[in-house]
């Protein structure tokens, strides 16, 4: 089974979802075992939500498509 | 009349945030917009329109807006972040509920102080949700590349955001 050490080292890419399958269950199977990691691995869920949230609660300026369409033409 | 032009808030969103201003994210957005559409002819039918934008996008900031920016697009690591090297653990949920009031403001900060070629690699995976392969096509940079500094900015702003619980926890015990 995959070490606590190894899960940790490996978290960004099993949740950037750049693992191959093997490798994924491989984290899987020790977060289902380890507290330690898996609660590591619910906070940084936790973390890259709140971010995407905020970072990406950006929309563009109602006006700004009807400036461009009258550029385009 | 162009109607509904796709990606266009997170075209926007990436260009407020390599510029820092709305003006200039709309100047941006508009230039990359006019070149999409000359050159439209070199899009690739089936590939990722989205990423292809972003390309666009990138190429127009670094040609016409390189001369102005208060950023550097060529990576400086070290100037970047000195301690980049050194594991940083990741956020604990506590950490991250303490963060749930402000962290726009200081997360936004941090990003302001990271050099283009981190952030773009950074807001791509992680308000995009788009995959390495993706952003090393948008970005011409090999899949390590990618990897390695998504990695960085990723360990720059838990530092930086430890520090601002550490700073605030100390300041709550110093009010005491």
């Amino acid at each position: 089974m995959m070490k606590c050490h190894e899960v940790r080292r490996y978290l960004d890419l099993f949740m950037d979802s750049e693992m191959s399958v093997p490798e994924i269950i491989r984290v899987l199977e020790h977060l289902g075992l380890c507290r330690d990691c898996d609660q590591i691995y619910k906070a940084e869920e936790g973390f890259r939500a709140l971010l995407k949230g905020t970072l990406g609660a950006v929309d563009a300026p109602p006006g700004l498509e009807a400036r461009i369409a009258r550029a385009l033409t | 009349m162009v109607q509904a032009l796709p990606c266009q808030d997170a075209l926007y969103r990436m260009a407020l945030r390599m510029t820092g201003q709305v003006a200039s994210a709309e100047d941006l957005v508009q230039e990359a917009w006019l070149k999409a559409f000359r050159k439209y002819h070199r899009f690739m039918k089936g590939t990722n329109f989205k990423a292809w934008m972003f390309r666009v996008l990138t190429n127009v900031y670094i040609s016409e807006y390189r001369r102005r920016a208060r950023k550097p697009v060529l990576t400086d690591l070290a100037a970047f972040d000195p301690g980049c090297e050194a594991w940083v653990p990741y956020l604990s949920s506590k950490d991250v509920e303490a963060l749930k009031e402000d962290l726009g403001d200081t997360a936004k900060r941090a990003l302001d102080d990271m050099p283009i070629g981190f952030l773009m690699v950074f807001l791509m995976a992680t308000v995009e949700d788009m995959k390495y392969r993706e952003i090393s096509a948008t970005l011409g940079l090999p899949i390590g590349t990618v990897m390695s500094r998504l990695s960085r900015a990723r360990r720059f702003l838990r530092r930086v955001l430890v520090n601002r619980i550490r700073d605030r926890n100390a300041l709550a015990v110093r009010s005491r």
